[in-house]
């Protein structure tokens, strides 16, 4: 009895120690693409899934671009019909890791670590380069990053007609509360 | 004179404001007037989105459709039917419960193969 129980403590650990995956189905990503001066272009998307495997550093996310709201409807309409042709091509990707990434050395104080990976959108898959901070709190890793991204590298047309009030540079916000499975 | 001045002024300022109005807020949908394009059972959806993806993409992407399904899991305004597809009410409901079968209507905004999900919005509870 003591030997099974011993055996399944073991099991337990090892489970907790090697394949632990943290969890978000509500990540948050912002962007905002505005000009001085010009409409407010700004949306947000609370239901970005994304996966850590704290052993390996393996940091997998997707979006549906469907789900990001805009402040008017009218716009929310022309970024998914003329510009990210959200029918063809329904979610952005990231596939990637977090380098010399140690779920040990996670605290409650910030920490920053460099994230490189493959970033899919509207059917482009780019190499990225970034930073990621990351908070441990109360067993919950809060991931942050934030980064540039070219409409042009990913072939997003904007007509000429509106290229003064669309930025060249997208800026994108992360945030996600990544849980135990 | 004055009032044949603040005749096309007044019709003027009203066209500015329509149209101001319909930039910023025209073009929303509501799904509460639509009827439902496809009526499925939570399983059904999820097993035509594993089979072909491109094709239920097709077929489902952006339509309003109904579930059928069991609650697995209740957060805030988020609702799993059956561990496998995930609703965003539009307002949150109260009266709804975990392990309660209802239809729910939604939108649907694509499939998470990362979690294997089907995601809809600016859903309802419709029964």
């Amino acid at each position: 009895m003591k030997k099974i129980s011993l055996l399944l403590l073991l099991f337990l650990i090892g489970n907790y120690c090697f394949s632990q995956k943290m969890i978000t189905r509500t990540g948050k990503i912002t962007f905002e693409a505005s000009m001085p001066s010009f409409e407010e272009i700004k949306a947000t998307n609370n239901s970005a899934s994304c996966i850590l495997d704290e052993s390996t550093g393996d940091f997998v996310a997707l979006v549906l671009i469907k789900s990001f709201k805009f402040k008017a409807p009218l716009m929310e309409e022309h970024f998914n019909e003329n510009y990210m042709e959200s029918n063809t091509f329904p979610k952005a990707t990231f596939k990637g890791k977090i380098q010399n990434f140690d779920a040990k050395k996670l605290s409650a104080t910030k920490s920053t670590y460099d994230l490189q990976g493959d970033l899919t959108i509207h059917g482009v898959t780019k190499k990225i380069n970034t930073k990621i901070n990351l908070v441990l709190n109360s067993g919950k890793i809060t991931a942050t990053s934030n980064f540039d991204i070219h409409p042009q590298d990913y072939n997003i047309e904007i007509p000429n007609l509106v290229k003064d009030k669309i930025a060249k540079n997208v800026n994108t916000i992360i945030n996600f509360i990544l849980e135990p499975q | 004179m004055k009032k044949i001045l603040i005749i096309p002024l007044l019709a003027i300022s009203f066209v500015g404001l329509g149209s101001y109005y319909y930039v910023m807020h025209g073009g929303a949908r509501d799904l509460k007037s639509e009827t439902a394009s496809y009526c499925v059972s939570s399983s059904d959806i999820a097993s035509e989105f594993t089979a072909n993806l491109d094709n239920s993409n097709k077929k489902y992407l952006e339509k309003a459709v109904a579930i059928t399904g069991t609650i697995t899991k209740l957060q805030d305004s988020l609702v799993t039917l059956d561990h496998s597809i995930i609703c965003v009410l539009k307002n949150p409901d109260s009266q709804i419960k975990k392990n309660q079968t209802v239809v729910i209507k939604g939108r649907v905004v694509g499939y998470d193969d990362l979690l294997g999900e089907l995601k809809l919005d600016q859903c309802f509870i419709s029964k």
